[in-house]
Formats: C-alpha cells, structure tokens, sequence
C-alpha cells in the first residue's frame, strides 16, 4: 500500500469515527462496520504496481488495525457486547487482508492486474450497484428472498454495509464473513497465478 | 385471545422499550459462593451467597432476558442456565418462571397513563477521546515506518488496538439522573421511571435498556437487592403511591415550578408549589413546559406539570376535576 493510500485509508477511518457519533441521523451506526467499509473500499482498489504481496498486504491491514480497535472499543462503550463485535470486527479483518492481498499480489504483470481490476470491479463495486439496483427493482411475485440475495452473501460491501445499519451489528452473524472471505481468498488465487504464468512466460 | 391482547399491552405500554425484568424461581443447594444464570447474549445474573453446606433454598431472582411477547411470551422462552460457583461445590436449578412478574403490574398502570413518557436521556454517544485517537495516530506514524518489518509493525499495531479499544470502551456520554412520576387523579397507584447511566439500583418493576440490544447483568443478594449494569442507558420502572398533590394543597413535595392546564386550554405557569398551600391562581412570567412532556391529550380534564428541587418531574392527569 502505498503512503498516499495508506494516509487515506486511515484519515477515512478516523473521519468515520469522528463524524458518525456527531451527525444526528447517523450515530446509531456501527462504527467496526463502518470504518471496515471504509477500509476495504480504499485498501482493495487496483493499484499500479504492487509490493512483496504477502508482507505488503499483511502490513497495510495491520496498520489499521488500531482504527478498528478504537472503533469496537466505541461500538462497546453504546452497549453492544463484545461477543458480538470482536468475532465480526475479527471476521471483517481478514476480508480485509484477503482483498489487500490480492491487490498486492498483482505485481508488475500487466494481466495480472487486468484481470484484478476486472475480478474487483464484479466482486466488489459491481456486483454491490447489481445488488442495491435488484434491491430497488419491483418486485412480480411474491418470493421469500429478494433478488440479488446471493450477490449480498458473497460481497464484502454489502455485507459490512448490513453491519452499519442500526442494530445490525447484533443481528450480523461473523460467520457470514465466510463467504466474502472465500471470494477475496479465490480472486487472490486466481491473480497470483496468472501473474506466475505471465511470470513463467516471459522469462528468456 | 387473552394471551394476544396481553402481549399487545406489554408491547405497547412498557414505555415503547422492551422489558429486561423478568423473575424466575430457583432452587440452590450449598454450599456455593454464588449462582449465576446465564442468559446468552441478553445477559446474566449474579446472585451473591454464601449458600452454605447442607443449606438448601429457594428462591426468586431477577433476570434480564427478552420476552418479546411480555409475560404471556415467557412459557415459550428457555429457561436461564444455571450454574453455581465454584462448580465443584453445590448445584441448583431453574424451577419455573415466576408467577408474579413486577412488570405486569407496570404495563397495566400505563395502560392509564398514556402518553406513556419515559425520562429524557442524553441524546450524544460516546466518541472517540483524545487519549484513543492520539494512539491511533501514532501507531500509523510507527506502522508506517516499520513498514520494512511487516511483523513488527503488525504486533505493535495489534497493541495499539487494543489500547485504543480499551480507552474507547469505557467512554460514557454525559447523563443526568432524570426521573418522572406520571398519575391519574383516579388511580391509587402513580408510576415513576428513572433514566441513568450504566447502573441502576435494585429492586425495580420494570427495566429497559437503550440500546435494546445491550447486555445487561443484574448483581443481587438473595433478597433481590443489587444494581443492574449495562453499557446502554437504563430505564427503571416502578409503582409508588399517587403523589399527595390536588388543586386545594400540596401534601407531596415543594414544586419549583408548576404548570396547570384546564380542559383544552393551554398550559399556564403557576411558578413555585409549596408544601401545605394550595396551587397558586394567579399566571406567573415563565417558560413553557419541556415539549416531552407537555403532549397530554386534549380530553376535556385538567392537567398538571412541576418540577422539584431535585430536577424529577411530576406529571398529573385529571388535576382540579
């Protein structure tokens, strides 16, 4: 993560801690969810050129850490309990380090970060929009779940999105992290290998 | 029907927040320390002994489950797990849910009593502190400069989350103790609650905590005296005899600052309300009543504001009729 990035990343963070509590309409908000949306919507976007992935990815979500911390400390001090928000603080973490990580893995390959770039913007911004646009659309029957719920249990967004809302931090399961975890883990997977093949093909 | 009705009152009456009060009979066999019940991620109930060797009693404990549906929702509800400490010394267990339940008698008094006001409680949450967010800032400042040793910083960073959760933890926002008694000038019975921060003390009839999702533990003797701790604002319940106040005399409290309204006319200060006088009849310059607590219907029946000395608030319906 670069130092640009990593400014904005935490500067977002503490500008989510400091301004939700204030603001009338929202200080009922979950600040964990709300700083760990902030977080991976600036740590996981395409970057030009990418670091050691694994001590790159593993240092940038650990820097934010003590914004996350200061945020369940928050969460508690309203009066969710702890189980409830360390587990999903923790789950929400590893999205984080997932989706860093396949960031970073990208490398210098060129296809690899075009194929990061396409992964990202279906799995994340993309399929959220899909999601919020299904959620929006009217309905023709009178279905239990509405269209689009499978694009909400696998994105991250969405997922960390429900967590903001009032009260959702104690109706959010950190086990429906699973998911989004899976697929940040599979994007970082399928960008570390076709940077080995760009790798592997472009030696002399 | 019965059963839905009741639970509509429950529902409706309980000041708009859910009960967290509910009692349950158990049976405990020393020698013990303690009993604890263990109510998930509602809470849990520490019932302080000793219970001494060979004793065997029982006994009615608060605990602050949610019973959606009030009293009548109860059956359908688990009963609290029940373990006695140290574990190795006696046992005990959950007989029943208690047939008398305090909040019961609440909800129907509020029946009378609508609308239902609870006490104001402060309307910021805690934030962020200058201690929690200089450490945030600073272990970016550190993170960013071991960024050569992702481990380092990783474990440093994790230290700082913790200090910084733990610091943002015990933040509290400001709240004065508020409580209002609310009457009818028909009813033997009046009903008081009381807002505070974090503890309140026990015995109470009702008890509702903001936000409901909080985790509440309720500390008591045998005898059901303790407090009740939550990270959330709490709100207690209880009844108390109809204050002594009727246009003729005051037989309660010194008022500092009465209000009175007639039929559907609008409110009128009175100013100061002495004990021993009857209320004062004649306008006085002053400031109208707080908003929430002046929405009285317009019924045709009189109606009555103060204030003490203390800052509680008294509110009467049916005053002067």
């Amino acid at each position: 993560m670069s130092a640009r990035r990593f400014a904005v990343a935490l500067l977002a963070s503490l500008a989510v801690l400091l301004a939700l509590p204030a603001l009338r309409s929202l200080r009922e908000v979950s600040l964990t969810g709300a700083v760990l949306l902030a977080q991976l919507a600036i740590a996981s976007a395409p970057r030009s050129a990418g670091d050691d992935a694994w001590r790159a990815s593993l240092w940038s979500a650990g820097a934010l850490l003590p914004a996350i911390g200061l945020a369940v400390g928050l969460d508690v001090a309203r009066g969710v309990s702890v189980s409830r928000t360390l587990p999903f603080a923790l789950a929400g973490w590893l999205v984080l380090v997932a989706w860093s990580f396949a960031a970073s893995a990208v490398g210098s390959s060129t296809r690899a970060r075009n194929v990061f770039a396409g992964l990202w913007l279906a799995a994340l911004p993309g399929s959220a929009v899909l999601w919020a646009a299904l959620a929006w659309a009217p309905r023709t029957s009178a279905e239990d779940h509405a269209p689009g719920a499978v694009l909400a249990g696998v994105n991250a967004l969405v997922w960390l999105q429900r967590s903001t809302r009032a009260g959702g931090l104690a109706e959010t399961e950190a086990s429906a992290g699973a998911a989004p975890l899976l697929l940040a883990l599979l994007v970082a997977l399928a960008v570390w290998l076709v940077r080995r093949r760009h790798a592997a093909r472009s030696l002399p | 029907m019965s059963v839905l009705a009741s639970a509509l009152v429950s529902l409706a009456l309980l000041a708009q927040e859910e009960n967290r009060l509910w009692f349950v009979e158990v049976e405990v066999r020393g020698p013990a320390d303690r009993v604890v019940l263990d109510c998930g991620a509602d809470g849990v109930t520490r019932a302080e002994g000793p219970f001494l060797a060979g004793e065997q009693r029982e006994l009615r404990l608060p605990v602050p489950v949610k019973s959606p549906l009030g009293v009548d929702g109860l059956d359908a509800l688990p009963l609290p797990r029940l373990e006695v400490e140290p574990p190795s010394a006696g046992d005990g267990r959950v007989l029943r849910w208690s047939a008398e339940q305090p909040a019961e008698r609440v909800a129907r008094l509020s029946a009378g009593l609508q609308p239902l006001v609870v006490a104001p409680a402060s309307g910021t949450r805690p934030q962020a502190g200058l201690p929690e967010l200089c450490v945030v800032a600073l272990a970016g400042v550190v993170s960013w400069k071991l960024r050569a040793r992702p481990a380092l910083s990783l474990l440093l960073a994790s230290a700082a989350a913790i200090l910084a959760g733990w610091l943002a933890s015990r933040r509290a926002s400001p709240l004065t103790p508020v409580a209002v008694v609310l009457f009818d000038a028909t009813r033997e019975l009046a009903l008081e609650s009381r807002a505070a921060r974090d503890e309140v003390a026990l015995p109470v009839e009702g008890l509702g905590v903001e936000p409901p999702t909080a985790a509440l533990e309720l500390r008591v003797d045998a005898s059901g005296r303790g407090v009740a701790r939550s990270a959330g604002t709490l709100r207690a319940w209880r009844t108390l005899p109809r204050p002594s106040l009727s246009a003729g005399e005051n037989a309660w409290r010194p008022l500092v600052e009465t209000w009175v309204r007639a039929g559907a006319g609008d409110w009128d200060p009175r100013g100061p309300w002495p004990v021993g006088s009857p209320v004062p009849d004649v306008s006085v310059e002053g400031s109208d009543p707080p908003g929430w607590l002046a929405a009285v219907p317009v019924d045709g029946r009189g109606a009555l504001l103060g204030r003490t000395a203390d800052g509680e608030w008294v509110r009467g319906t049916g005053f002067g009729d």
